[in-house]
C-alpha cells in the first residue's frame, strides 16, 4: 500500500504539490492524468525517492522511498519515460540485473518480450527506441515488485505496441501489485487501468474506481435537448453530442476516460460533489 | 526494520555488473594514459638532454601523469548523476548508497591507481632503455614501490609525501562529481583554481601579520630572522602541529570520500 500524507514538494518557487493527501490500494492499476507541468512524473519520482518532499509523509510498504534503502528498492521498479539502458545484451542484462531483484520471473520475461516480437538473441545498441522500452517495460513487469510505476509508458510505441503493452501490463497485474501509469495520452490508458488519478493545480481533483464512476456517470452520444440541458459535460462530435450525465438510471456505460478527464477539468468541484453522492 | 547498509552477496553482485558495464571505459582510460606517456616521452627522447630521463625527472613523469589522469578520471566518476535518465538507472539500482560509492571508490580509485601505476611503469621502462641505448647513460627504472628513495623535485621531504596530496585532491575531484549535475569536471578544476588562490591569498596575509622569518621542520617552528643574525624559533604548541599533521595527511582524504558518500546519499533528480 501506498500512503501520501499531505505532501508540498516545489521546483524552487514553483509549487507543484500543496498538501496531496491520498492512499493507493494493492491489485489496482491506476491512471495518473493531467495535463503537462501537473506533476505526474514528479509524483511518480517521489515515490520512486528520486525526489523527496518538501514536506509531508510518502510511506510504501513500511519504508520512506527518500531513504532508497535496498529492500525499498528491490520493491519497486519504475519506467520512466526518458530511459537509459547500457549498451549491453537482452542476455547480459538479464544476468547482471535481475539477481537485484530476489522474485525475478525469467520464464515471465520471455514471454513478454515474445510478445513484443523481440528475439532475446538481441544486442540494445542495434535497437530502436520503441524497441528498447519494451525491453525495458518487460523486465520491469518481471521484476514483480509490489510496485511498479510507468511515466508515458506508450510513448513512442506504434499502435499495435500499445495494445500489446496494454495486454502484457494486464496480465501482469496481480493483487498484490499496486501499478501506477501516469499519461497525457488519456485513451492509451482506455480498458487498462481500474483507478483514476488526475492532478491539477498542486493537487489531486479526483481519484476514484472506474466500477464507482460507471456507476455515477453515463457517457453516451445523444441528440436529445434534456440530455444536454442536464449534461456535466458536453462535446459537439459528427454524430450529435458526447455527453457526460448523472447515471440516475443505472444505465451501464462504458467510461469514456478522455471525456471524464475534460469533464474533470472543467469543473472538478461538482464532477467530486456527483461522484460523492448516492443515487 | 533494520536494513544492512553493506550485504556481500549484494555488494559482489553490484561491484560484477560495474565491471561489465564500465569495462570499455575503463580500458579506453588506461589506452589514453598509455598513448599520453608514448607521446610525451617519445618527445622527450627527441630531445638532447640526456637528464631528461633521470630517476628524479621520472618520478615527476609518474606524479604529473598520475595527478593528470586520476583528477580528471575523478572528476567524472559519478558523471551519470548529471544525465536524468542515467541517474534515475544508477539510483534505483537496489543496493544501498555505501555499496555503489565503495564500488565507485574500488575502481575509480584503487584499481585506477594500480593500473596507471603499471602502464607508467611499462612504458617508462621501455623509453628509459631506449634513452640509455641512444645517450649512452646508466638511468635506472624508477622502482613504483620503493619512491622514497628517489630525490623530490617537487618540495622539500620524502618523494611520497606527494601522495598526501594526490589523494586529497582525487577525493575533492570526486565530491565535485557527485555534487555537480553538469559539468563537475570543469566546474572541479575552477573550484580547484579557486581554492588555490585562497590559500596564497591566506598565506600572502600571514606572511604580512607574521615577523619576517619562515616555517622549519613542516610547521613545527616559525624562525624569526633578524637583522643580526640572531634569530628566534617560536615553537608551535605540539598538539596543534600534529592535529594538522594528521589531519592534512591522513584524514583529509576520508572525510572528502564520507561528505561525497553523504552528498550521494541525498541526491535528488
Amino acid at each position: 500500500m501506498i500512503s501520501i500524507s499531505n505532501v508540498h514538494f516545489s521546483y524552487g518557487r514553483k509549487c507543484v504539490f500543496s498538501g496531496i493527501t491520498t492512499t493507493l490500494s494493492a491489485g489496482h492499476i491506476y491512471g495518473v492524468l493531467g495535463k503537462n507541468g501537473t506533476g505526474k512524473s514528479t509524483l511518480l519520482y517521489n515515490l520512486a525517492g528520486l525526489l523527496y518532499p518538501d514536506q509531508g509523509d510518502i510511506i510504501i510498504g513500511g519504508y520512506k522511498p527518500s531513504e532508497r534503502k535496498p529492500e525499498f528498492l528491490q520493491d519497486i521498479f519504475m519506467i520512466p519515460e526518458e530511459f537509459y539502458l547500457p549498451n549491453i545484451s537482452i542476455k547480459a542484462l538479464i544476468k547482471y540485473y535481475s539477481p537485484f531483484y530476489p522474485r525475478f520471473d525469467h520464464h515471465a520475461f520471455e514471454e513478454y518480450i515474445s510478445s513484443f516480437d523481440i528475439p532475446i538473441g538481441n544486442l540494445l545498441p542495434g535497437m530502436s527506441y520503441g524497441q528498447k522500452k519494451k525491453v525495458y517495460i518487460s523486465f520491469g513487469l518481471a521484476t514483480n515488485t509490489t510496485v511498479l510505476l510507468m511515466d508515458e509508458p506508450t510513448n513512442g510505441l506504434d499502435i499495435i505496441s500499445k495494445a500489446q503493452l496494454r495486454r502484457v501490463v494486464a496480465g501482469a497485474a496481480t493483487p498484490e501489485k499496486t501499478i501506477l501509469i501516469s499519461s497525457h495520452q488519456v485513451k492509451d490508458l482506455e480498458n487498462l487501468i481500474d483507478e483514476v488519478l488526475i492532478l491539477d493545480d498542486t493537487n489531486i481533483i479526483l481519484n476514484e474506481s472506474i466500477d464507482r464512476i460507471s456507476q455515477k456517470l453515463t457517457f453516451k452520444i445523444t441528440f436529445d435537448e434534456q440530455d444536454l440541458d442536464h449534461a456535466l459535460y458536453t462535446e459537439p462530435v459528427l454524430k450529435g453530442n458526447t455527453v457526460v450525465l448523472k447515471n440516475t438510471n443505472q444505465e451501464e456505460s462504458k467510461v469514456d476516460l478522455e471525456l471524464l478527464y475534460k469533464a474533470t477539468m472543467t469543473d472538478p468541484a461538482k464532477m467530486k460533489q456527483v461522484l460523492s453522492l448516492t443515487f | 526494520m533494520t536494513t544492512l547498509t553493506i550485504v556481500p552477496t549484494r555488494t559482489m553482485l553490484y561491484f560484477k555488473k560495474y565491471a561489465f558495464e564500465n569495462r570499455k571505459a575503463y580500458l579506453f582510460l588506461c589506452l589514453a594514459v598509455a598513448a599520453f606517456l608514448v607521446l610525451w616521452l617519445g618527445v622527450q627522447l627527441n630531445f638532447t638532454n640526456p637528464y631528461l630521463f633521470s630517476e628524479r625527472v621520472q618520478a615527476m613523469y609518474y606524479f604529473i601523469t598520475l595527478f593528470l589522469a586520476g583528477c580528471l578520471s575523478s572528476g567524472m566518476l559519478f558523471s551519470e548523476l548529471g544525465s536524468k535518465p542515467r541517474a534515475i538507472h544508477y539510483l534505483l539500482i537496489p543496493a544501498s548508497t555505501l555499496e555503489k560509492f565503495l564500488c565507485g571508490l574500488f575502481f575509480g580509485v584503487f584499481i585506477f591507481f594500480i593500473a596507471c601505476s603499471g602502464i607508467f611503469y611499462i612504458i617508462d621502462y621501455i623509453a628509459v632503455q631506449l634513452a640509455n641505448y641512444k645517450y649512452g647513460t646508466n638511468w635506472e627504472v624508477i622502482n613504483l614501490l620503493t619512491l622514497e628513495k628517489y630525490p623530490n623535485a617537487f618540495m622539500e621531504g620524502p618523494l611520497t609525501d606527494i601522495f598526501y596530496f594526490f589523494f586529497p585532491i582525487q577525493a575533492l575531484f570526486i565530491l565535485c562529481s557527485v555534487f555537480f549535475k553538469k559539468h563537475a569536471l570543469f566546474k572541479a578544476i575552477v573550484g580547484m583554481g579557486l581554492l588555490w588562490v585562497a590559500f596564497v591569498a591566506l598565506f600572502l596575509i600571514l606572511h604580512r601579520l607574521l615577523p619576517i622569518g619562515k616555517f622549519n621542520d613542516t610547521i613545527r617552528y616559525y624562525e624569526i630572522v633578524e637583522a643580526d643574525g640572531d634569530n628566534k624559533l617560536i615553537v608551535l604548541p605540539a598538539l596543534l602541529t600534529t592535529t594538522v599533521i594528521i589531519f592534512s595527511k591522513f584524514l583529509l582524504t576520508p572525510l572528502l570520500w564520507t561528505v561525497s558518500y553523504l552528498k550521494l546519499k541525498e541526491k535528488e533528480l
